[in-house]
């Protein structure tokens, strides 16, 4: 297999994930898209569209999505965000402690959230926009490294620079609750969105492509 | 230039056309014989409807599929990856037994009516 058919076939697995095919589905159609490259040897793009437009053509039909509730991406941004928040305050609480029963939200913290906000959204978009093409390939290990250094110092300069005045205090009970409520909640919207594809017997060549744009270079000889 | 416009305005026509028969001809097809996918988009070409894509012609047998009009089943190939064999079954014979007649009424009401066009214009 080429590279360009990988490609194609591992933006199609994750376009399949997103879209809440199921994974029995996702995993018989990527191996019968893979017969059909390997046969014709036709330009995947060209052929069947690209992988969000295909995938999205299996899932709009009533029938094609899971059974039961499939938690909608913005919902587990949302929910990913505000446990995040919760996680950042809390570990300051527990590094600094805090007084007459409320817990301090530090300016430093509000760094973080918006650090953490802007790269998942900023990511989103650019995954979003690049997965669409047909040239997009995840951070190599480099790029990566210099990315994770960019918000490092992003983060600690702008920490450095609100220090780590109180701006607002919340009753330490109900912040305690909300995290414990947030955690299970979070949990369980993350393994309701779980949609593992499940590829039959024949195609075990293609188990990597589970792992969506991350699958990396094809199988050799495959 | 204009040619070029006419053209493309029949092939989207004819696009529109075949969206809305193309279950029909591939159970048509199913019926008198099991074939894979790329398989049965050349039998479709033969048969004159044009080139299909794959990105039409997948996401329908995909609802074939899930509709049980037609069942599925993997056999080996010796020229790379297994295929999917498409089989008709009795719904789908039902279905293409159903839909035959009512798309030859159809068919006849629309010839009917641009041939009285032609007729009267001329």
């Amino acid at each position: 297999m080429n590279q360009a058919n990988w490609t194609y076939l591992a933006q199609l697995a994750r376009a399949l994930q997103m879209e809440g095919v199921e994974g029995h589905r996702s995993g018989e159609f990527l191996a019968e898209i893979d017969s059909h490259l390997a046969e014709t040897g036709v330009d995947p793009v060209e052929e069947f569209g690209t992988p969000y437009e295909l995938a999205a053509e299996l899932a709009v039909r009533p029938g094609a999505r899971r059974p039961g509730w499939v938690p909608p991406l913005w919902l587990m941004w949302l929910l990913s965000m505000a446990a995040a928040m919760i996680a950042v305050v809390a570990i300051d609480a527990v590094m600094l402690g805090w007084e007459d029963g409320r817990i301090p939200i530090r300016a430093r913290s509000l760094v973080w959230i918006a650090v953490m906000m802007a790269s998942s959204l900023s990511f989103g978009y650019f995954a979003t926009r690049r997965l669409d093409g047909r040239s997009w390939r995840p951070l190599n290990g480099g790029g990566a490294a210099l990315v994770s250094l960019g918000i490092a110092v992003v983060v600690t300069t702008a920490s450095q620079m609100v220090g780590d005045r109180v701006i607002a205090t919340v009753p330490a009970v109900a912040f305690w609750v909300t995290a414990a409520i947030a955690l299970p909640l979070l949990i369980v919207v993350t393994a309701r969105r779980n949609n593992p594809i499940r590829f039959p017997d024949h195609a075990a060549h293609l188990r990597r492509l589970r792992r969506g744009i991350f699958a990396g270079r094809p199988p050799s000889g495959g | 230039m204009r040619t070029t416009k006419k053209i493309t305005t029949t092939e989207q026509r004819r696009g529109q056309w075949l969206k809305g028969v193309l279950d029909l001809c591939v159970l048509a097809r199913l019926s008198y014989g099991q074939a894979y996918g790329y398989e049965l988009a050349r039998g479709l070409e033969e048969d004159g409807f044009g080139a299909i894509k794959g990105g039409t012609l997948y996401p329908l047998l995909n609802r074939l599929e899930r509709d049980e009009m037609v069942a599925t089943y993997w056999r080996p190939s010796d020229q790379g990856p297994d295929r999917k064999y498409y089989r008709i079954t009795a719904s789908g014979i039902a279905a293409l037994r159903n839909a035959a007649p009512a798309w030859a009424d159809f068919a006849a009401a629309v010839a009917h009516s641009l041939a009285t066009a032609d007729r009267k214009r001329s």
